[in-house]
């Protein structure tokens, strides 16, 4: 026989069950929340859902960050080898590009599945 | 309480006590540095935030000691080794170097010559160093072919190391950033931290979990943006990639990148990416190197040569290859693209 603080014991953890797994659980393949571009004196955060150009001042000079169809990349740099060019586009959280001679990285933020991506 | 009453209540309590178990309350802290001529990232479970930090900052300074003692050029270990061998074809080094080199050449010996730590003058015969500031070109034959030889052409005799011929250069960059990572989980460890991972530049390394799961490593896809596969990683594993898809440059529209075959000189061109998993971090980036150079045919030999058994290699036309361990351990991302899978037994 159920009692009526059986009852109410059992939604409760039913409740909290459901809570917890829409609060913490984060499926594979998270989409990124925003853009996080950070330079030699600046820290700046944009959103992904606009198509954009942003120039970034560093040592060497302007580093180019496209927006476009909710993805991002370092279009244009004036480092030498080009590294962060080549990563093309970023489009997932943890996902992320840097030029150290020119100091600006842009990374994705967000839920992200993984913890490092080897490259 | 009836026994009825009594069942459902347990089963209460664990529903509600299994709930909170299941979940990731914490986030691991994830911090950032420059270091080893790239970005390190570290992400630290279960350690308070000052311990965390002061971990952090520990291990900043020591990779940007690790990077000036191992750069090739400099007045680091290795560069004023390099201008020793230059000038009078021998060098006296420290112990630190002297193990270093000496692991190196044995890996080297181990994979028949093709990770060649004395690779340093080809290497920056083609602008792959990280001195060189003119543009890229594709160098000329024959000065490429006087640069050819193998581990004999170097010697290392109680910390004196010997050049037998001239343009010997030491260059550790296929191999420098695996010895940092275990150093850098060494002392994430002796300072108190529970759980870390360490992300050099694509080289990772972790030990302990994150809360209650393994730390996910991403694959990078070598073509596509994102991910081609995700792996696990167990206590203590390392994984690194060889990829010809960052350190390149385009002339005339053809490709070059920086995994230079020491056999021909040139860039290897079968392979686009080699990703590997070993406790080893150090003799991983080694491995990925080689068998990024040995291509589609004779990795497998190789691999077992260097004691690997974790392998998921991407060939030029894109098929993929794995073994048999490495195919238990991998999960590809469902991108909708066909992907061409062959396991490989070594």
């Amino acid at each position: 026989m159920i009692s009526r603080g059986d009852t109410i014991i059992i939604a409760a953890a039913a409740a909290v069950v459901v809570f917890t797994y829409l609060r913490f659980w984060v499926p594979p393949g998270a989409t990124a929340e925003r853009v996080v571009i950070r330079g030699t004196e600046i820290e700046q955060t944009y959103s992904l859902t606009n198509d954009n150009r942003v120039e970034i001042a560093g040592p060497l000079g302007k580093t180019v960050v496209e927006f476009r169809d909710g993805r991002v990349r370092v279009a244009e740099s004036p480092c030498r080898r080009k590294l962060c060019v080549h990563r093309g586009w970023l489009e997932r959280a943890g996902e992320m590009t840097f030029c150290l001679p020119n100091a600006v990285s842009v990374e994705l933020v967000g839920d992200s599945y993984y913890d490092g991506i080897t490259f | 309480m009836s026994p009825q009453t009594c069942y459902l209540r347990t089963l209460a309590i664990i529903a509600v006590v299994g709930a909170f178990a299941g979940c990731e309350l914490r986030e691991p802290q994830r911090f950032q540095f420059p270091a080893m001529g790239t970005l390190v990232s570290v992400s630290i479970y279960g350690a308070p935030e000052e311990t965390a930090s002061a971990a952090v900052r520990e291990l900043e300074s020591l990779l940007t000691e690790l990077e000036h003692e191992w750069r090739p050029t400099g007045d680091g270990a290795l560069g004023q080794a390099n201008t020793a061998l230059a000038e009078q074809a021998r060098a006296t080094i420290d112990d630190d170097l002297s193990l270093l080199i000496e692991d190196a050449m044995a890996l080297s010996e181990q994979s028949g010559g093709l990770f060649d730590p004395s690779l340093g003058e080809l290497i920056r015969l083609w602008g792959f160093d990280d001195s060189a500031v003119d543009d890229h070109v594709v160098p000329d034959e024959t000065a490429i072919g006087n640069l050819l030889g193998d581990t004999s052409s170097l010697s290392l005799e109680e910390n004196v190391l010997i050049a037998t011929r001239s343009g010997v250069r030491i260059d550790l960059g296929a191999y420098a950033k695996g010895v940092a990572l275990k150093r850098a989980v060494e002392l994430l460890k002796a300072a108190g931290i529970p759980n870390a991972i360490v992300n050099m530049g694509g080289d990772l390394k972790g030990y302990g979990r994150a809360g209650d799961r393994p730390w996910r490593v991403g694959v990078r896809h070598p073509r596509d943006s994102g991910v081609l596969a995700g792996i696990e990683l167990g206590n203590e594993e390392s994984v690194v990639t060889s990829g010809d898809y960052e350190r390149y440059f385009e002339l005339d529209g053809k490709r070059y990148h920086h995994i230079l075959d020491p056999r021909s000189g040139y860039p290897a061109a079968d392979t686009i990416s080699v990703t590997v998993i070993h406790e080893d971090a150090a003799r991983a980036d080694a491995a990925a190197t080689a068998l990024f150079v040995a291509g589609p045919e004779s990795w497998p030999e190789v691999a077992d040569a260097l004691g690997i058994t974790h392998v998921l290699f991407v060939g030029v036309d894109g098929t993929i290859q794995m073994t048999t361990p490495m195919s238990e351990r991998v999960a590809f991302e469902e991108t909708g693209e066909a992907l061409d899978i062959k396991v490989r037994e070594l």
